[in-house]
């Protein structure tokens, strides 16, 4: 294949998933930067290779052949900057969702206060809290040394302690870990790093008490005063503290740490930042991306600025679905079935796909199974994201206890909705699972594009900026949803579309419980007007109307009169009815 | 797509170097070099550690300057319930400082002494036979052994060593408790697909040592990972006959003695359970390493509904391909071995080396 001609500053992005390993080349195009191409392989985190750098080339390989360029020199090692048009690249940037989720030991003084701003805290990255001390804990100092020995966690978190608040009580807290350090090193074994968000205070003595034994982080007090959290410059020294733990623990990250100039981010940070970025724009509404993935569902939510980060490891498509088939997790997940299986065989599926977590669904039972489970996944997700939203504060109100604010966009990614040959299941899967109220558009990311421009934003603003305006990702559709009290099957809103370009008018009434599709190509431009009935809200307030420019994309407009919250029948035969409905409405 | 393709290792004759660790630092036993049996004991640690932290100062009634002072013990230093941590000078009104436990000091800092209490250590054994090649600090070894492999997809984190027993004629074959007698005592049993909790029983009764299994169905997971010994599935769950080209060298190895290590799956290092009958003088052929997907490469189908099922790759279409449930992703064309020619998305498959 011919060389694609550009001119300077390409970057190269890493995306090491934990199945999946992408890279992906932008370069300046026509005067503007441009996503060019991406190639990919499998992540060769685990035996026989334990070393992602394996994967790696072998995606940058496919990558160097589809732009006919050479990206690693025949050192073995990344060529940078770039030498000429065909050799090498500018730049390069890396994030990273693979290995295992990392073990947090939480100490905080209060559980309700900074004990539950460290959980989200660690929440928010690809990691899980094995156990928590508090000032009210009842176990000895000794239990809780044992604890630590037993448990052996890769970062303790230490918390507490508003600014000038208490300092004796955090020095307690750290007890049991400055008995443990020299313990855990007598072993030969690695210790915890410690990572400190307490009582900025305390931050020298503790550098001094525990620098020696181990690495030790000092980010800003995430609960600075008892009503206020900071939590997004806790959450980026965490990254910090994420990033040096994936290079002591995956093979190969080191090295490809290095061709990034150390900038490695965490998957989630970096959709994060991007989202954050998004959510500048319009002040009236947030901005929210959505990533399913084998490792964890990701939800970041922003508005003006403040963002609501998930990683929710437990939610994750790979190998810890098998969770699914256990306790309480299965009765929850029944609801959101649309197939007439026996739950031995929803089990079945599951267990196998831990297996498997590669595993892509072939048959028509399989892929509905696996988009009802993905369903129940993003739903649980957005449940724990509004409650961090109503904890932490800030978000704009939603029209619903347990529902979203408004957003716009909403972008989806992962391989449950990249791999869909028809886009009507993957907006299905999205819109169930999120509910989103009011107006606003969904795009869909095949290429994982918005986290790694996240990562980008910090080397060439430019390259994320032009590069997000460059129309990269699939309109899905353009989704209004109507909240109304309404009856089942009262009209809840008068749609009338009119094409800019034909003058074709469409006119629609809107029943409460349906969901129905307006069609408007891409490149099709339309003016759309809303008139709620019923004092049904699109966002505006009730019984508000509306009339905007919009422009079309692959299903149009979605018209989601369904209610929020959803409220999926509890026949089954009827639940399987109304979902091919709402399925066949948007093109099967 | 560069797919590294997943491999599931079925060799007749092969090298394994095997990490054998415990979770948290304790004494390694044995020396790098050294030849040993699966039952030798390679390594020990105490897996749940208990402490006292003495306050000695306080006990003794001064403060932590004096105390340490009067210490007439130090770090390292074993104890004995009753032996003295600390006294005052010999005199008329002496204090002194003794044990409650037996145990090891851990650490003595000021008027405080840490004491590990003395538990019984958890043992590790080699489970496999072999030479010492590597010693992993104080946690483990690598020993390096030789013979047959077959890896499996689920184990319930057991290990054994004992003989194969071969109950299966064919590879769908169903594992009844009225197969197990007391005739397969101190056995590892290969039998095929399981149905029945009784199984179990029966096979704890006979006192068995391991069961190799291609599939069970999920209502039969609590039970398999609560049996006392190891059980690996070949497959996973449901009704999965066992693929051909484990069962061919499974069930001709009757009599053979092998080492069952059921070690779960684990996603994030890549660890599986497996079966391996060691060979002495069998060479240094080590593993192939994993690569792309080739045309003739024999693999097995992880999905339904050709489920377990074993053949040849006989084409990689360039473009991905559309599945009935929709989904779309790179494929490749499989001959299985009934000779249906079926498409199978490449990350549905595992190549069988």
């Amino acid at each position: 294949m011919a060389a694609i001609e550009t001119t300077s500053d390409s970057l190269l992005a890493l995306d090491i998933g934990a199945v999946t390993t992408r890279a992906l080349f932008f370069d300046v195009v026509d005067g503007h930067y441009r996503f060019v191409a991406a190639g990919r392989a499998r992540t060769t985190a685990a035996a026989p290779f334990r070393n992602v750098m394996e994967g790696a080339r072998m995606a940058i390989d496919e990558l160097q052949q589809m732009i006919g360029r050479r990206l690693i020199g025949s050192d073995e090692a990344l060529i940078i900057p770039s030498l000429s048009s065909s050799e090498g690249v500018d730049g390069m940037v890396m994030v990273l969702s693979a290995g295992a989720p990392m073990r947090v030991l939480v100490l905080g003084l209060l559980e309700d206060v900074s004990v539950a701003s460290a959980r989200r805290l660690v929440e928010s990255l690809y990691a899980r809290t094995v156990d928590t001390f508090t000032l009210a804990d009842r176990r000895s100092l000794e239990n809780r040394l044992d604890a630590i020995l037993r448990l052996r966690p890769d970062l303790v978190m230490v918390v507490g302690g508003t600014e000038n608040g208490a300092r004796l009580s955090v020095r307690r807290l750290l007890d049991p870990v400055r008995l443990a350090l020299p313990l855990i090193a007598e072993g030969n074994a690695t210790p915890p790093q410690i990572f400190y968000a307490g009582n900025s205070a305390l931050r020298e003595e503790i550098q001094s008490m525990l620098g020696e034994a181990t690495r030790v982080w000092i980010a800003p007090n995430v609960r600075p005063a008892l009503e206020q959290e900071q939590f997004e410059t806790a959450h980026m020294a965490f990254a910090r503290a994420f990033r040096e733990h994936a290079i002591q623990t995956i093979g190969g990250v080191e090295e490809l740490d290095a061709w990034a100039g150390g900038a490695t981010l965490p998957a989630a940070t970096a959709q994060g930042r991007m989202v954050r970025f998004l959510s500048l724009g319009d002040v009236s509404k947030g901005a929210l991306s959505l990533d399913v993935g084998a490792s964890a569902t990701t939800i970041a939510a922003a508005f003006q600025g403040s963002l609501y980060l998930g990683a929710y490891t437990d939610l994750g498509l790979g190998p810890q679905v098998a969770g699914l088939a256990r306790g309480d997790a299965w009765d929850r997940l029944l609801p959101w079935l649309t197939l007439n299986l026996t739950p031995d065989a929803v089990r079945e599926y599951v267990l196998n796909k831990a297996l498997h977590p590669a595993m892509v669904p072939v048959s028509e039972e399989e892929t509905a199974l696996e988009h009802a489970i993905a369903r129940y996944a993003i739903h649980q997700g957005v449940q724990r994201l509004v409650r961090e939203m109503r904890a932490r504060g800030g978000a704009p109100a939603a029209v619903g206890a347990d529902l979203l604010p408004e957003v716009e966009p909403v972008i989806i990614t992962g391989g449950i909705f990249s791999n869909a040959a028809k886009l009507g299941p993957a907006l299905l899967t999205a819109l169930d699972g999120l509910q989103p109220v009011g107006i606003t558009a969904v795009l869909l990311d095949r290429y994982n594009l918005v986290t790694v421009l996240g990562a980008a934003a910090s080397v060439n603003p430019t390259l994320t900026a032009q590069t997000m305006d460059s129309s990269m990702l699939v309109r899905l559709a353009l989704v209004v949803t109507p909240v109304s009290r309404a009856r089942l099957g009262a009209p809840v809103l008068r749609v009338h579309l009119t094409d800019q370009d034909s003058g074709e008018e469409i006119k629609r009434q809107v029943k409460q419980g349906s969901l129905e599709v307006i069609p408007l190509a891409p490149g099709r431009r339309a003016v759309l007007r809303l008139q709620p009935l019923y004092r049904a809200d699109i966002g505006l307030g009730p019984g508000r109307k509306a009339a905007y420019e919009v422009t079309g994309s692959a299903l149009g407009v979605v018209i989601d009169a369904r209610g929020r919250p959803l409220h999926f029948h509890k026949d089954l035969a009827r639940r399987q009815e109304l979902y091919k409905k709402w399925l066949w409405s948007l093109g099967g | 797509m560069g797919e590294v393709a997943v491999t599931a290792y079925v060799l007749p004759l092969t090298v394994v170097r095997r990490e054998r660790t415990l979770p948290v630092p304790g004494r390694v036993l044995v020396r790098q070099g050294q030849s040993v049996e699966p039952n030798a004991v390679v390594a020990e640690a105490n897996l749940s550690p208990e402490h006292v932290l003495l306050n000695v100062a306080a006990g003794l009634g001064v403060d932590a300057k004096k105390a340490a002072s009067w210490m007439q013990c130090q770090a390292g230093e074993r104890l004995t319930t009753g032996d003295v941590i600390a006294a005052s000078p010999k005199g008329l009104f002496r204090k002194i400082f003794r044990s409650p436990c037996d145990g090891r000091i851990v650490l003595v800092r000021g008027g405080l002494v840490l004491v590990a209490k003395q538990k019984e250590d958890t043992r590790l054994r080699a489970a496999y036979p072999g030479d010492v090649v590597d010693i992993v600090g104080d946690r483990g070894v690598v020993i390096e052994s030789a013979g047959a492999l077959v890896q499996g997809r689920w184990g319930n984190g057991k290990s054994a060593y004992g003989v194969l027993r071969v109950l299966m004629k064919s590879a769908d074959d169903v594992l009844t408790p009225d197969m197990m007698d007391i005739g397969l005592r101190g056995a590892v049993v290969l039998g095929g697909m399981c149905r029945e909790p009784k199984v179990f029983e029966a096979a704890a009764g006979a006192s068995l040592r391991g069961l190799i299994l291609s599939s069970i169905p999920p209502s039969l997971l609590e039970t398999v990972r609560a049996a006392s010994f190891p059980v690996m599935l070949t497959e996973g769950f449901g009704a999965l006959p066992m693929n051909s080209a484990a069962f061919e060298l499974l069930s001709t190895s009757d009599e053979r003695d092998v080492v069952l290590n059921a070690q779960p799956y684990n996603f994030y290092t890549g660890d599986r359970p497996e079966a391996f009958f060691p060979l002495k003088h069998a060479g240094q052929v080590m593993p192939p390493m994993p690569r792309e997907l080739s045309v003739e490469d024999l693999v097995r189908v992880c999905s339904a509904p050709h489920r377990g099922a074993v053949g040849h790759v006989v084409r990689l279409p360039d473009a991905p391909q559309v599945f009935p449930g929709g989904t779309q992703a790179p494929a490749a064309v499989v001959r299985l071995h009934d000779g249906q020619q079926v498409t199978v998305p490449l990350a549905n498959l595992e190549v069988v080396r």
